[in-house]
Parts: structure tokens; sequence; C-alpha cells
């Protein structure tokens, strides 16, 4: 096998990989558009659920996968602050570094159903919180953890050597440093987890199906110890009405929705990040 | 006199004549030992390079006397560094204000994410509230003494990435000048900068040298006999010899030195 021909097989698969996956993105993506846009209106946007969603819209559900995530953001942002500083700036020994790199990648790969038992047993039990949105978007942030900090620590990590040196001799202090320096250039790393973490915890079912969220008649959340319905939620509720049509038209609605969503934090976090980046960095 | 009383006098005599002092300084890293018992001075308004070949510990020496050495995990120290005839880690309340007197260049040209002006303000800034009108005097001062102000006045405004690593490197001196330091400490500076901007530092730092004290690490022979008032030569973590360019050259038998400035002739 000649060298130009391995390069040309390798090329090819390369390319093949590519088409494969781009082509079940676009069939997916193609999919719910042709089967939820018939669903779409202001009304459906806008109106709250009936009949078990077969009837009605799905704004309480909007409402109620917009507050968690965004409550799940808040929580979690200064958390993965904290942690990936801690990683790069205070653990001096490598052994105890690989050790808590180990352990966040670990958590990084539970499924998301884990997180759920976790919350069940020992909030909705051990605590008494009861079903709970804000439990909902406490698991949401721990799920989200790993993700963020793992991207804000590499992010720091990767901020050369000589910018620490710089601002030390110009007499700062670790936390001005750690402040001034560190922590601007960390924030895009951050925005690149969270824009990762979000898409993924907006979608989640499985970690909040039994300690948060409750499948119909619920409406906005007036406290913290009410349960909220979500449109993962929602989707699966209305999949299991397999025979009802226009169940199942709500849900490709619902779905379409979601993907929306998911584009719409994911356009926003990258054009802030961009906007950050330009001409700031190191 | 008592012999006691002597000592004292020549004591404040060479703090009068010298801005920093190493005695009998031993520094390791980790088990490494990279400099061995070295004294030396550095006179004051004067440009001192520290001079010497690869892993003779020139820059291990520089960082220790703004003890940004002791950044380096397994950083290990005896021996004492003064400043002004005081030992600089009881001289100064914390570390960060022993910085602020002892300013520091690096090899590389390091420029923040921000504009020329707030690359210049970035270190005092965080040391104390600066008014618009003040900072920007500082700024101003700071650059013209870096000789940079020409070249940047109509556009401060502009990020400090955009400038050439000449210009770069002037901007370090010029944000090191802004927190009115005592003693400038220039590690490689002109290292990876083109001729004419080697120049142009070198031009920087003699306009300097009546208002600050310079001590720089070069590998650049000739840089040295442009710029040197004093040069401390550096083997193997040890002092071989200090003085004038002329003292070391014509008064030593020793061959380290010989074969090393060789390459000047």
């Amino acid at each position: 096998m000649t060298r130009q021909f391995k390069s040309r097989l390798f090329n090819s698969a390369v390319v093949a990989a590519l088409l494969i996956a781009t082509c079940v993105m676009i069939g997916l993506i193609m999919t719910i558009f042709i089967k939820g846009a018939p669903a779409i209106s202001l009304d459906f946007i806008t109106a709250p659920a009936q009949n078990f969603g077969a009837g009605g819209g799905i704004a309480y559900q909007i409402i109620g996968s917009l507050i968690m995530v965004a409550v799940a953001a808040c929580l979690v942002m200064p958390m993965a602050f904290g942690v990936s500083l801690y990683l790069s700036e205070f653990v001096t020994s490598a052994h105890m570094k690989k050790i808590l790199l180990t352990a966040l990648l670990t958590l990084n790969g539970v499924p998301s159903i884990t997180f759920g038992i976790f919350g069940l047993i020992f909030f909705v039990y051990g605590l008494g919180t009861g079903i709970s949105w804000f439990v909902g978007s406490i698991i949401l942030a721990m799920m989200m953890l790993p993700t963020i900090t793992l991207s804000t620590y590499q992010t720091i990590n990767s901020i050369p050597t000589i910018y620490r040196e710089n601002a030390y001799a110009l007499g700062m202090s670790q936390s001005q440093t750690i402040w001034h320096v560190l922590l601007p250039q960390g924030f895009h790393g951050a925005v690149t987890g969270l824009l990762i973490a979000l898409a993924r915890a907006i979608g989640e079912t499985a970690p909040i199906m039994f300690i948060a969220t409750a499948f119909s008649g619920v409406s906005a959340p007036r406290g913290l110890n009410e349960p909220v319905s979500t449109l993962p939620t929602h989707i699966l509720a209305l999949a299991q009405q397999a025979t009802n049509p226009q169940a199942l038209q709500n849900g490709w609605g619902a779905a379409l929705t979601l993907m929306c969503l998911v584009l719409f934090f994911s356009l926003t976090a990258l054009i802030f990040r961009y906007k950050l980046q330009k001409g700031q960095t190191l | 006199m008592t012999y006691g009383v002597m000592e004292d006098i020549k004591s404040i005599q060479q703090a009068e004549k010298d801005a920093v002092e190493a005695e009998c300084l031993c520094i390791s890293i980790g088990d490494t030992p990279i400099l061995k018992d070295v004294s030396c001075c550095f006179p004051r308004h004067k440009i001192t390079t520290i001079v010497g070949p690869s892993g003779s510990g020139k820059s291990t020496l520089l960082r220790s006397f703004n003890r940004i050495g002791s950044l380096t995990h397994g950083y290990k120290e005896s021996g004492a560094v003064k400043l002004f005839g005081c030992d600089v880690t009881g001289a100064f309340e914390t570390v960060e204000d022993l910085r602020q007197s002892v300013g520091m260049v690096f090899q590389k040209a390091c420029v923040f994410p921000c504009s020329i002006k707030d690359n210049v303000l970035f270190g005092i800034s965080k040391q104390r509230k600066l008014s618009k009108s003040v900072a920007a005097e500082v700024a101003e001062t700071a650059l013209r003494r870096a000789t940079l102000w020409e070249e940047v006045k109509d556009r401060l405004d502009e990020p400090a990435i955009s400038l050439s690593l000449g210009q770069k490197q002037r901007l370090c001196i010029a944000r090191v000048l802004a927190m009115q330091p005592k003693v400038l400490l220039l590690d490689e500076p002109t290292a990876s900068v083109d001729p004419l901007s080697v120049r142009a530092i070198e031009n920087t730092l003699l306009s300097l040298k009546s208002d600050y004290t310079i001590i720089m690490v070069t590998h650049d022979l000739h840089q040295m006999r442009r710029i040197a008032d004093h040069i401390v030569f550096l083997q193997d973590g040890d002092i071989v010899t200090q003085g004038t360019l002329e003292t070391i050259k014509n008064n030593t038998d020793d061959d380290r030195i010989k074969t090393y400035f060789e390459t000047l002739t």
C-alpha cells in the first residue's frame, strides 16, 4: 500500500465520518422541524397546557425549563470558578491535582439518572424538601459542575506563566492576580463550558423527573418548594400518548421549541464569548 | 574606634554606594543547587549586567532580588539580599511592597489584554486609586521615560497587542516605571527583538540610569560593552569576577573569563 493511497484512504474515511454525522444531524433537525412546525403558533408558546398536554400550549413548560436552568447556571458558575482556581492556583502537588481531575472527569461521566436518584434520596427523602424545582436546579448544577469546571480550568491553566509572573512582579497580590489576570481570561472557558452544560441540562429528563417536576397540572412556581413542568418531561408525557395525534403533534412542537431554545442559548453564548474575547485574548 | 564600629561605618558607606547586595546567597530548586555562596554588589544609578554561560544562575540571582524566584516550586534560599543596606525580607512589610520598589521586566514582552494606556497603569492602578487626570499624567510620564510616547501618543486606547515586539518590551518598561521603583531588573529584555528595537531599548536604559539602579541579565557581550558600567560574571552558580569591563578584561588570569570574553574580540 503506497503512502499516497494510505493518505487518500484516511482522507476518505474522515470525509465519510463527517458526512454520516452531518446527515444524521440534518435528518434529525429536519424531522423535528417538519413534524413540529405545524404545532407552533403564538398561542402554543403562550398558552398553558390542557387535557394532559393534548390541548393548549407549553407556556409553563418553557417557564419551568428556563427557571431551572437559569438558577442552576447561577448556582454552578461561582462553584466552577472556585474549583478551577483552586486546582490551577492552589494545589501544588501534581499527584493531588491528578486525583482531583480524575474525580471531576468521573463525575462528568456519571449517568444523569444517578444524580436524580441521589437528589431523591438526599433532598426529597433525607432533607424532606418534597418535589421542588429548586432541588432540581441544585441537581442540574451538580451535573453541570464538572463540564464548566474542566473547561474553565483548561483555560486558566493555558494562561502562560509569564502573565502571572508579570502581575506578581508589579506588586500584585495573589488575589489581585486571580481577579485581574486569571478570571477575565478564565471567563471565556467558563462560558464555553456553560454553553455545553446548559445545552445538556435543558434537555435532561432523568435527573429531575423524580425530584422537581410534575407531568401536568402545574403553573409557574410561586415558591422554592413547588414542582414545575419542563419541556423534556412534557415531551416524555406526550410521547406516551401515542394514540392521540394531537398530543403527538404537540410533542413534536415542544421538541422543536426545546431545540430552538438550545440553539438560542448556544448562539447567545457564542456571540457573548466572541465579543468578550475580541482583543482580550492573552 | 572598635572593630564593630568600623564595620558599621563600612557597611553604611557600602549601602550608600550600592543599591543591591547579595551576601553569601545560596539558592537551590528542589535538590539542585543553583547559586553557591554568592556575594556581589550592584552600584546605585549604574547599569550592571550579569553575564555568564547558560545555566550559570544569572536569572535566578536576578529573580532573588524581588523574590519572584520564590514562586518556583521547591525554591530554597539562604544568605541575604540587601536593598539599600536593608535585608529585603525584613525591610518591607509584604513581598508586594518589595516588588513595587524593585520593578522587573522579563525576557518575553508580556502585554495584558487591554489598551496601551491601561497596560501602563495596570500595576499602579491596583495599588492606589488614580483620578483620570493623574492617570493620564502617570501614563504619559512613564511612556516618555520609556521613550515610547512619541510612537503611541495618538493611539493610547488601542489594544497593546497591536504594538511591535520592541514597542511591547518598552511598554513593559513603562509599566514598571509607572510604579516608581528604585531598582529596575531586566532579564534578557532584548533577547527576542530586532536590532533596531535593541538599540531603542538600550537608549531607554541609558536615559534611565541617572534615576534608577538597573540590573540586567544579558547574553549579548556587545550589548554589555555598549551599556554596562559594572559587570558581574557568573559561572556554575558562582561569582567568577565583578567590576568594570576594563578591570575584568585586564586584571584576570582566569581561563573561564578569558574564554568567555574572547568572543568579544
